[in-house]
């Protein structure tokens, strides 16, 4: 049988990439973390579409309240936030497979506003002791603007179904200035370490919804 | 390559995870009310207390038996007044003083100190102490805040 040299290089298995279109989907992992800490809840749905072969733009609307108690002062964070990105894929998928191996920018926005319940002032082994307040004092109207590099995988477990386990690293590019206090934890952004970094882990299940879109 | 970009984020996620910010430092709590002994003929010299006693009324002892020229006293977060008793080891003096208080957020390890204001009613009564002049009424500034003379 003779064969050309140029079909002897080919691969018997063809490469193809994400037909699929439109996907929803919702994220787990801080709704199940506020469930087991009974410290709030959180509620984010995102969705996303395909751009070219090897891209997806992606969008995560979400509503969390955290409470956060320190050993000095106790408060919490409530508010709404808004997530904008594109994440390129890495993975060779194989015909008919839609996995993914991403790398992605987002930018995100929060609104929210942060409840200061209780500080302490001294502590107890001091001469005279130490004293609790208990101001609730409300920081309203706050906002913050962020950046945010996110990377993992996401693979189809199920035919359209899709589950992602995530690592995010943030940073705070605007914030709202609090008078005598300080921002620890953003909805939508989670918890402010030095330098205004953040870092989350990610779990999220979605679904490609079965809708026709005609082949460009 | 990209998989070299993706260790890279990994280190630095690790990096931000383990900085400690939960430590707070010795000294931030500058919440110490600061008193200078000094010589009643020669006002600018200090002149020191051989044996000094000092307490809180119903409380321990802050100073037994101490040779000094200048103390540092804590003020009681919860109140608006302290009452001490300042003592030569022969006559007992009471010291009462009046402050306002302000909270003042420092950290996220140290949360809240106060910023105390020492009060003009501050006074002494004169049975070694011949008299007491308020110098430094911000408690924290580092340097005296009030002039004992005797």
């Amino acid at each position: 049988m003779l064969v050309s040299r140029a079909q002897q290089v080919r691969d018997s298995v063809e490469h193809s990439d994400p037909v699929y279109g439109l996907r929803i989907g919702v994220e787990i992992a801080h709704p199940i973390v506020h469930l087991l800490k009974d410290s709030g809840y959180s509620m984010e749905v995102l969705a996303d579409y395909p751009v070219g072969k090897k891209a997806f733009v992606e969008m995560h609307l979400g509503s969390e309240r955290a409470y956060r108690p320190t050993t000095r002062f106790d408060f919490t964070a409530q508010g709404k936030y808004l997530l904008l990105g594109y994440r390129r894929n890495l993975f060779d998928n194989f015909k008919g497979q839609h996995h993914e191996v991403y790398m992605g920018l987002y930018y995100g926005i929060a609104a929210f506003h942060d409840v200061l319940h209780r500080y302490t002032i001294g502590n107890e082994s001091d001469y005279f002791g130490s004293v609790t307040y208990e101001p609730g004092r409300k920081y309203a109207s706050l906002q913050a603007h962020w950046l945010s590099y996110r990377t993992g995988v996401r693979a189809e477990v199920l035919p359209r179904f899709f589950l992602e386990l995530g690592v995010g690293l943030s940073k705070l590019i605007y914030r709202t200035s609090l008078d005598n206090f300080e921002h620890f934890y953003i909805p939508g952004f989670g918890k402010v370490y030095p330098g205004y970094w953040g870092v989350n882990y990610y779990y999220t299940l979605s679904y490609s919804l079965p809708l026709k879109f005609s082949r460009k | 390559m990209k998989y070299r970009l993706l260790i890279i984020v990994l280190i630095a996620v690790f990096a931000v995870r383990c900085e400690r910010n939960d430590i707070c430092e010795e000294g931030v709590d500058a919440s110490l009310l600061k008193l200078g002994f000094f010589d009643a003929s020669q006002p600018d010299s200090t002149m020191r207390v051989s044996s000094l006693y000092v307490w809180a009324a119903m409380k321990d002892s802050l100073y037994v038996d101490a040779e000094t020229d200048s103390i540092a006293l804590p003020l009681d977060p919860g109140a608006n007044h302290v009452r001490f008793f300042v003592s030569d080891s022969l006559h007992v003096d009471t010291l009462d003083v009046f402050y306002d208080k302000s909270p003042y957020f420092v950290s996220e390890a140290c949360g809240f100190i106060h910023e105390y204001k020492i009060q003009n009613q501050t006074q002494v009564t004169a049975h070694w102490i011949q008299a007491m002049q308020i110098t430094d009424s911000t408690i924290t500034h580092e340097n005296i805040h009030i002039h004992l003379y005797h």
